[in-house]
Parts: C-alpha cells; sequence; structure tokens
C-alpha cells in the first residue's frame, strides 16, 4: 500500500472522485426523460422572449412585429421570429392548397438564398461556420419546396384526363422545378460565394507547400 | 404548461451546479459508483417533485443534501434488513458484497483515512476542500454559524492531518 504523502495529495485523491462527463450527461439525459423535460418546450420559452422583444422593439419604432421581423437574416436576433414565427404562420396560412404550399416553399427559397447574399456582403470574410449554417438553410428550405413539388405532381398525375391537364398547364400559376432552377441560377453568384473556401485556409495550403522546401526553424 | 419552462432551467441549473457534489456524497457514504449515481439521480427527481408542486426552494444546495441524505440512509436501512434477512436464510453467513472496484485502488487508501474521522468531520473536509464551499455556504446546509463551522472544520483538518502524517499502512 502506499503512503499517503501528505494532505494535499489526500485531498487531490478524494477529488478524483467524480462524474465524468459522460456519466454527467447520461444521468441528465435519465432526468429529462424520466421528467418529460424536452428541450423543444424550453426554446419555445426562448421564441417567447425573443417575441416579446421583438414586440417592445416593433412599438418603440412604431412598426408591425412582422414588419421588423421581414428583413432580418441570420444573425439577427429577429431572424429567429422570422422563422420559427412568421413564416410557420404563413404556411400554415397556405397549407390547404398544394399547389400554393409549393409556390409559399419555392419562394422560400430565394428568400433564403436573398438572406445569405445579405449575409456574405455585411463582412469582408464571413466564417466557415456561418456559409454551412447558411448553405444548410438553402438545403433544407430546397428539399422542402422539391418535396412540396412533388406532391402536387402526385396530386396532377392522379387525374385521368391526359388532354384534360395539358389544358390547365397554362392555367396553373404554382411554381416548379423550371422556378426553382431558374432562382438558383439567378443566385449563382451567391451559391458560388459560399462553395467557396475561406481564403484564409487556401493561403495556409499554399504556406504549407511553400514551407517544405524551407529550412525547418 | 409555460410557467415549468423557468422551473426546467432551474432545475438544470442546480443539476449543473450540484450533482457531481450529491453524486460524490452518495459515493462517500456508500463506496458504491452505480449506486452513487442513481441516489444523485432519485435526488434530483424527488426534488422536481417539489419544484412541481410550487415550493419555493431558496437554498438549492442545502435541500438538496436533505434529500440525498434521506436517500442514503434509507438505503443503509433496507441494506441492513435485507442482509438481515439474508443472514437469517442462509444461516448467518454474511452475504458476500463488497463494493470497492479495482479501478478504484488508488482512492481507497484516502477514503480510509477520511473514515477515521466522525461523519461530520467528513463532510466539512469534503465540503471545504473538495467540494471548495467557503465556511458561509457550508453553514448554509448545516444551519449553523458560519464561526461554528470554521471551528469544527479546523478541529477536523488538525485531526486529519494528525492521521496522515503520523500514520503509515497499519490501519
Amino acid at each position: 500500500m502506499r503512503k499517503m504523502k501528505n494532505f494535499n495529495q489526500f485531498i487531490k485523491e478524494l477529488k478524483g472522485i467524480r462524474l465524468s462527463y459522460r456519466e454527467k450527461r447520461a444521468s441528465w439525459a435519465y432526468l429529462s426523460q424520466e421528467l418529460n423535460l424536452k428541450p423543444a418546450s424550453m426554446w419555445r420559452w426562448q421564441v417567447y422572449i425573443y417575441t416579446v422583444a421583438s414586440l417592445v422593439i416593433a412599438l418603440a419604432l412604431g412598426t408591425g412585429i412582422s414588419q421588423a421581423a421581414e428583413g432580418a437574416v441570420p444573425g439577427d436576433i429577429l431572424y429567429l421570429v422570422k422563422t420559427k414565427v412568421k413564416e410557420p404562420v404563413e404556411r400554415a396560412l397556405v397549407a390547404k392548397t398544394p399547389e400554393k404550399l409549393a409556390t409559399f416553399e419555392t419562394n422560400l427559397v430565394e428568400r433564403r438564398l436573398d438572406e445569405a447574399e445579405q449575409v456574405l456582403s455585411k463582412k469582408s470574410v464571413t466564417e466557415q461556420v456561418v456559409k454551412d449554417n447558411l448553405k444548410q438553410k438553402i438545403a433544407e428550405q430546397t428539399a422542402r419546396a422539391i418535396d412540396e413539388q412533388n406532391k402536387v405532381k402526385e396530386v396532377q398525375n392522379k387525374v385521368d384526363n391526359k388532354t384534360e391537364k395539358e389544358d390547365k398547364k397554362e392555367e396553373r400559376k404554382e411554381k416548379n422545378e423550371d422556378d426553382l432552377k431558374n432562382i438558383f441560377r439567378e443566385h449563382e453568384q451567391v451559391i458560388r460565394d459560399l462553395e467557396k473556401k475561406d481564403r484564409k485556409d487556401v493561403r495556409k495550403g499554399e504556406d504549407k507547400r511553400q514551407n517544405k522546401g524551407k529550412k525547418r526553424d | 404548461m409555460n410557467e415549468e419552462r423557468p422551473l426546467a432551467m432551474i432545475f438544470k441549473q442546480a443539476y449543473d451546479q450540484y450533482a457531481d457534489a450529491i453524486f460524490r456524497f452518495c459515493y462517500f457514504k456508500t463506496s458504491d459508483r452505480e449506486l452513487a449515481q442513481d441516489l444523485m439521480q432519485q435526488t434530483y427527481l424527488q426534488a422536481w417533485t417539489y419544484l412541481r408542486g410550487g415550493q419555493e426552494i431558496r437554498e438549492m444546495r442545502a435541500f438538496l443534501y436533505r434529500l440525498a441524505n434521506n436517500l442514503v440512509i434509507d438505503w443503509y436501512r433496507r441494506k441492513k434488513s435485507d442482509s438481515l434477512d439474508a443472514m437469517l436464510e442462509a444461516g448467518f453467513d454474511p452475504p458476500a458484497e463488497q463494493a470497492p472496484v479495482s479501478q478504484e485502488a488508488d482512492f481507497n487508501l484516502a477514503i480510509k483515512f477520511l473514515h477515521h474521522l466522525s461523519e461530520d468531520e467528513q463532510q466539512l473536509i469534503i465540503w471545504r476542500y473538495v467540494e471548495e464551499w467557503s465556511p458561509g455556504e457550508i453553514a448554509k446546509v448545516t444551519k449553523e454559524t458560519e464561526n461554528n463551522v470554521s471551528v469544527r472544520l479546523h478541529r477536523a483538518l488538525v485531526k486529519i492531518k494528525k492521521l496522515i502524517n503520523e500514520k503509515d499502512e497499519k490501519f
């Protein structure tokens, strides 16, 4: 048996007895499941705060909340209100008609691209993390748009009479794949900027290659 | 349902702040890591019931310790009666139920020293030097004056230091 050298070592060994990070997290997972502490509910409370905050701001500025949130881009406080409160409401209002929903989701892709453009134009260098976030939002929204467009196609394919379908094609105003393609074409620059690797990273790569030939310090 | 969200946040905070200490408390009392984790979880489950019941908890730390202490006591009572029953059935052969695991061998020595103090003295040393609480904070848990805590703490410290410096391997 080892000899306990001094009091400090004694305390040090006692301190060694603790929950590991994983154990602590596991216990918390157990507790939140047992007690039904859903994170979604806690997030809803945050939205509540943001909504109240935006209401205060809107009142101070003399505009409606919706309008206050309208121009919000990722990174703004009101962006949360826009995407989690305003847009779901707008979605719910159009959800009844598949065609209108498809149009709504397609338009939203454009909105996400516009927001990305704004974020990129604000700073000279945008961090990769931010870019990834923007890309993800665009991808998610595009997926949603395609999803809804496909649902519309399914419904339309069920229509028996083919000739009838062709007549109505011109009348249909809902957006489809072509519109989506156009949107992407119009925002080509934004997409390119998002896909562009950070100049810092590129330079690092170049430096590394150069240093290989040099002496090591 | 909306009123629960602030409660959930208080609860999470109480967990982040004191789960380690409560776990450690249970471990020092039972020498069983899994059991200590289980008791810690039960402590928090009970705490939540109180929170939901609308009770205001002014001193969370003291409250959690009280719950944990009661749970440990209950466990001891059950264990005692269980082993008594088992002994009666098995004919007075005590059940082989040793808690310490090999990976804890490093800590066993420190714990052996610790167990030479009284329960109260042990807690004081742990709270002051392992959890690093001030005498004032400790006083809130033990419900005495800060001065009292300091005095008792000093005595416990002298005692344990003496033990460590004098005693070798024999206990």
